[in-house]
């Protein structure tokens, strides 16, 4: 788990295939070292898919959503997944609105809640 | 009175008869040197001191003439401190004695032990040099005693008898006691002055880190250079001198940018000898010739040769004199070694004066000036840059649409900000002028600064471009994507999202045919009702393939379409999110308004929301058929 900064929380959880990035709070422009720093060591350790789970956001914008578009980027010239949670809240609406939730592996696309 | 003094005292009191003989004469020797002493532990400068040791105490001791030396620490020179009973002009002829081995208060202070001569034929045996001048006016005897406390020279006193005088033991005692009270009082009063100026200089210092404190924080000021400049020049009529001056390069001149004096009179009197008698800026004096050099200046006297020499005519020197300079100090302002004006001082009325020594200080004062100018010529490049960059991102005026009114706004996050930030949203309205379309443009790029204005100002004038060719809305943003990803590469490292329109006005109001490239939904007020232009379509710059739909949106007269980047809905205040909900409510109750009050309405309702603190920028456009 990172130390909270700003109003950003990020908890990690491991498992055989995948690392999980959970983040609480805000993910935008102030915060947004503190999630790159994450996201790049969970890289390094080159898990053959990284979730990044958004749905807690109460808060994503362009920097974060920038955030997950490298990521993206990262994996697929890697030969490796990003997936993504995005709940159906705030965090949902932004993703659907730049036309994002297509273009993404969306773990929770179809979930009721 | 001192313990040294009461030992003293014993010394005067305890001694065997005076040359006189009688009681009377010692009670009346320890009397006066008890009121000696109470008066010269009164006394509190050297001069004073001297002038008691060459009155009271050469009465008291029963001297013709006396003189009273003292020597600056390490100094070879004895200086009078005061002189009595001298004839003629001795007293301004001994004024200053070098220390010269070989005559008699020379010898007093080197050897640290009294001379004493008895009379005339002493003095002319043991100093035959020195003994036309020791026996002139009827001299006889002298008694010439070192001024010395422990290991310090303090100087000397000469007493001067008009008859021979026998100094026997107890005379001898008594004498060194007087010049050891004297010698002592001399000591306190150079430590008090020692003191006196030590808490000068440390108030002074203190003073002036005060002042540079000041300066600095002024230089850090949200001001212009010459206010700056001007307040800095106020500021060291305060206390650091009469009058201050400050000259800047302009060009291939100098030129002065302000001039300070705590008389507005004479301020005025300056402006005005300037004007009937301009600087010449050739010269090769005062400010201009030190901003060439670089080298500062001190002149602790403004000699009047100098007034003399830099005056046209007879009248031109006489309005200089008036000024009434006395005393200047001219300092270069140095960025990163190159000069770039001069910060002048002048003392004038006060009489104050200026020394090598103020050089570090007023250089410091200086240097703050000349930071803070560098950063302001930083300041102004970047203002420079923003507003150049800003030209290119924004309309300065939107065409005129017949049928339409336009209105088109944007607010930097800070208004602080407005002159130094390039943003990355953009609002444009551009003619396709063979197919009599209008193109309606509202983009946002991610993130800030040139990098994000540089991407913002490729899909200005991209769309520019494409909308000329005639091509339908998405192909206009498809060739936007395509041009963004072939300047910036697939990092991903920028995107943008845009809402983009072509528009064809008819006499019953205007069609428009829409697509959004991950763009806030567009809003339509038709009445007092506002209707969600619900649109879905992919960001641009990230993805080869774009997924965009078109959409046809009729305006009736009166209708109004809104685009706006989402700095209007994701504003935060104390009451959450302004949010999509809150800006469509806000719209129904602008019904029935111009573009320009919807725009303004829009705007202010954001400012208000947020306390005027903008937190992202904002860029709409507003469009509305005529009613």
């Amino acid at each position: 788990m990172s130390e909270p900064s700003g109003m950003l929380r990020i908890d990690r959880t491991s498992h055989a295939d995948q690392v999980v990035l959970i983040m609480h709070g805000e993910l935008a422009s102030d915060t947004l070292p503190t999630a790159q720093d994450e996201v790049t060591a969970a890289e390094a350790d080159a898990p053959p898919v990284l979730v990044l789970d958004l749905a807690p956001l109460d808060y994503v914008d362009s920097s974060g959503v920038r955030l997950v578009l490298l990521a993206q980027h990262v994996a697929e010239e890697a030969g490796r997944r990003l997936a993504v949670r995005l709940g159906r809240g705030h965090t949902r609406r932004v993703f659907d609105m730049l036309g994002l939730t297509s273009r993404l592996e969306v773990l929770d696309r179809d979930d009721a809640s | 009175m001192t313990a040294e003094a009461d030992e003293l005292l014993d010394v005067v009191a305890g001694s065997p008869p005076t040359p006189r003989g009688d009681e009377g004469g010692a009670r009346t020797r320890t009397a006066g040197f008890q009121q000696l002493t109470e008066q010269l532990s009164r006394a509190l400068t050297p001069a004073d001191i001297g002038r008691l040791t060459a009155t009271t105490a050469a009465a008291l001791i029963g001297a013709d003439a006396c003189a009273a030396f003292g020597r600056r620490e390490g100094a070879d020179v004895l200086d009078v401190l005061h002189s009595h009973g001298w004839p003629g002009d001795a007293h301004t002829r001994f004024s200053e004695v070098p220390l010269h081995a070989g005559r008699p208060m020379s010898d007093a202070v080197l050897t640290r032990a009294p001379v004493w001569l008895e009379d005339a034929e002493q003095w002319r045996t043991r100093y035959p040099e020195m003994a036309p001048i020791g026996v002139s006016e009827g001299h006889q005897a002298s008694a010439v005693l070192p001024l010395q406390v422990e290991d310090r020279d303090l100087g000397a006193v000469v007493f001067s008898f008009y008859r021979p005088r026998v100094f026997d033991g107890a005379e001898r005692e008594f004498l060194v006691a007087v010049a050891a009270l004297c010698s002592q009082a001399l000591d306190r009063a150079r430590l008090y002055a020692a003191e006196r100026d030590a808490r000068a200089a440390a108030e002074r210092e203190r003073d002036r880190m005060a002042f540079l404190a000041r300066a600095s924080r002024l230089m850090e000021a949200p001001l212009s250079v010459e206010e700056r400049l001007r307040q800095l020049a106020d500021l060291a009529v305060n206390g650091i001198a009469d009058w201050s001056a400050v000259h800047l390069v302009r060009g291939s001149r100098v030129e002065r940018v302000t001039v300070a004096h705590l008389d507005p009179a004479k301020i005025a009197f300056v402006e005005e000898l300037e004007r009937r008698y301009p600087p010449d800026p050739d010269a090769a004096t005062g400010a201009i010739e030190v901003t060439r050099t670089g080298v500062p200046v001190v002149m602790p006297d403004v000699p009047d040769e100098l007034l003399v020499a830099s005056a046209v005519d007879a009248v031109h020197l006489e309005l200089i004199r008036a000024i009434g300079m006395r005393s200047a100090i001219v300092v270069p302002l140095l960025v990163r070694g190159r000069s770039l004006g001069a910060l002048t001082l002048v003392h004038a009325e006060s009489g104050g004066r200026f020394e090598e020594e103020d050089l570090t200080f007023v250089g410091q004062l200086a240097a703050t000036a000349a930071l803070a100018l560098d950063n302001a010529a930083l300041y102004e490049q970047q203002r420079l840059v923003a507003q150049t960059l800003q030209t290119a991102l924004l309309p300065t005026e939107l065409p005129e649409v017949p049928g339409v009114a336009c209105a088109g706004r944007y607010r930097p996050p800070s208004p602080d900000l407005t002159e130094v930030y390039v943003g990355g949203d953009l609002y444009d309205v551009h003619e396709d002028e063979d197919r009599h379309r209008w193109a309606l443009t509202v983009a946002d790029v991610c993130g800030k600064g040139p990098q994000a204005a540089a991407m913002t100002a490729l899909i200005r004038h991209t769309v520019h471009a494409e909308v000329r060719h005639g091509l339908a809305p998405a192909e206009v943003l498809r060739r936007v994507n395509a041009t963004v990803l072939r300047h910036h590469g697939g990092a991903r490292a920028r995107f943008a999202t845009m809402a983009h329109a072509v528009m064809t006005v008819d006499p019953a109001g205007a069609t428009v045919t829409l697509v959004n490239g991950g763009h806030p939904a567009p809003l339509v007020l038709r009445g007092d009702r506002a209707e969600w232009v619900e649109l879905p379509g992919t960001l641009v710059g990230v993805y080869p393939d774009l997924a965009l739909t078109e959409i046809e949106v009729r305006l009736g007269p009166g209708d109004l379409l809104l685009l706006y980047t989402d700095g209007v809905t994701e504003a935060r205040g104390p009451d959450g999110w302004f949010g999509p909900e809150r800006l469509a409510a806000l719209l129904s109750s602008l019904a029935g308004a111009s573009a320009d009050v919807v725009a303004d309405g829009v705007m202010d309702a954001v400012s208000e929301f947020q306390g005027g603190r903008f937190r992202d920028d904002v860029a709409l456009l507003a469009v509305r058929a005529d009613p």
